[in-house]
């Protein structure tokens, strides 16, 4: 069976006991025979090992440990290259991103052929506040009353056709790209949109201005005429 | 000593990495010969060597100074030695070039082999040792560390280390009684 004083063989060889402790160990030492010949054997050992060749490290270890060494140059490179530090990588991405975005606000906002501005208005009440729709929809309503006007007095001049014909193939063409711009929800001004499309089209279709068919296009402007309230009253 | 490398470590963490290369030159060959008796392999001990320092370079701005920068570098070249110990188990094959460095690196001379006799058997019996056995008996005899800080190495008490050191004197001890019988 082992003593229990085995434990101390270590610290005193190691000469880690505390001088107390040391001649305690020491008095055991010589009461205890299995102590006693285990220390000289592991004094036999440490003797061995302080003998033992010690490796030679190669001289070139130190530089190929440095910074800016050998095997350790990319920390230089990576000291240089300040944009392979997450900070600043970050920041140029910031700016990459804000500057893609200012460009993209400033090519959206650019206004295009219809007036209106922007190729695509997502947002419906971006696009019914928008300017260019609520001139869009004066224009429209100038347009019947003026036919409706003429209506009245019964009489078309030919200089005042031709100048119709003109504002209708306007107000169409005008109408068309209103017609692209609508959000996909906006059903019921869509619709609106598409009938004055279609009115303004069978209009220009005809020959020359049939005055029987402004009859026909008051009657479809009024009963759309509440539609175009609701929407007056809406984006004002 | 201590405090100088305190210096160096502060101009390190603000900006000096220059500074890392007077570490460098203070423990790179410790370094080398701690991980050489881990891996019994003089080519890799160059890189693993390499690798503890890039390591430390790169993590020196956690260091504290709670512990001693000494155990705090050499627990860095540790846990590097058992990694790579890990992945050798894996491989399991014996790469005869690298033997044939160790000879001409031990000895300087190739023809001149210093593993004979009872340093044959001694090195017979550090490789029967665990590793954290054989890191223990290296660092403390080696590298004069005390048990404390070779726990602190380690990554264990004070008891740990002292039944990992009698263990692998008890192993030694052994390989060597039977050397003197056979002689």
């Amino acid at each position: 069976m082992a003593c229990k004083e085995e434990k101390y063989i270590v610290l005193y060889m190691l000469r880690e006991l505390g001088i107390r402790e040391r001649i305690t160990f020491k008095n055991h030492l010589r009461k205890c025979r299995e102590c006693s010949e285990i220390l000289n054997d592991f004094k036999a050992v440490e003797e061995a090992l302080e003998k033992r060749p010690r490796i030679d490290p190669p001289d070139s270890i130190v530089e190929d440990c440095k910074v800016g060494g050998r095997r350790l140059s990319y920390i230089r490179e990576r000291k240089v290259s300040f944009i392979y530090k997450p900070a600043w990588a970050f920041v140029l991405l910031m700016i990459v991103f804000a500057g893609g975005f200012l460009l993209g606000r400033f090519e959206f906002n650019r206004p295009d052929k219809t007036g209106m501005r922007g190729r695509v208005v997502y947002d419906s009440n971006d696009f019914l506040r928008n300017k260019a729709f609520r001139d869009y929809l004066l224009s429209v309503e100038a347009f019947f009353l003026n036919m409706v006007n003429m209506d009245n007095l019964e009489m078309k001049q030919e200089e005042d056709e031709k100048t119709d014909i003109r504002i209708m193939e306007e107000v169409l063409s005008r109408t068309r790209r209103i017609k692209e711009l609508i959000p996909e929800h906006e059903r019921e001004i869509y619709r609106l949109v598409v009938d004055i499309e279609m009115l303004m089209e069978d209009a220009l279709n005809s020959t020359e201005l049939d005055m029987a068919y402004v009859p026909k296009m008051i009657d479809e402007y009024i009963k759309r005429r509440g539609i175009l309230t609701k929407i007056y009253n809406y984006i004002s | 000593m201590n405090h100088e490398i305190e210096k160096w470590i502060k101009k390190i963490q603000s900006g000096n990495p220059e500074y890392f290369n007077k570490i460098v030159e203070r423990y790179a060959k410790l370094i080398f010969s701690l991980l050489y008796e881990m891996t019994n392999n003089y080519e890799d001990t160059k890189d693993l060597t390499q690798e503890t320092f890039l390591k430390a370079f790169k993590n020196i701005g956690t260091y504290e100074g709670k512990s001693k920068f000494d155990t705090w570098l050499y627990r860095i070249a540790y846990n590097v030695g058992i990694d790579y110990w890990r992945r050798q188990r894996k491989r399991r094959f014996v790469d005869i070039d690298s033997i044939r460095k160790i000879d001409q690196a031990y000895s300087g001379r190739s023809n001149n082999n210093l593993y004979t006799g009872l340093n044959e058997v001694l090195q017979k019996g550090l490789q029967q040792l665990t590793q954290r056995q054989r890191a223990a008996v290296v660092l403390s005899y080696f590298h004069g560390f005390t048990i404390k800080e070779i726990g602190s190495v380690l990554g264990c008490s004070e008891a740990t280390v002292r039944v990992h050191i009698f263990r692998a004197f008890n192993k030694l001890r052994k390989e060597l009684k039977g050397f003197k019988k056979g002689e």
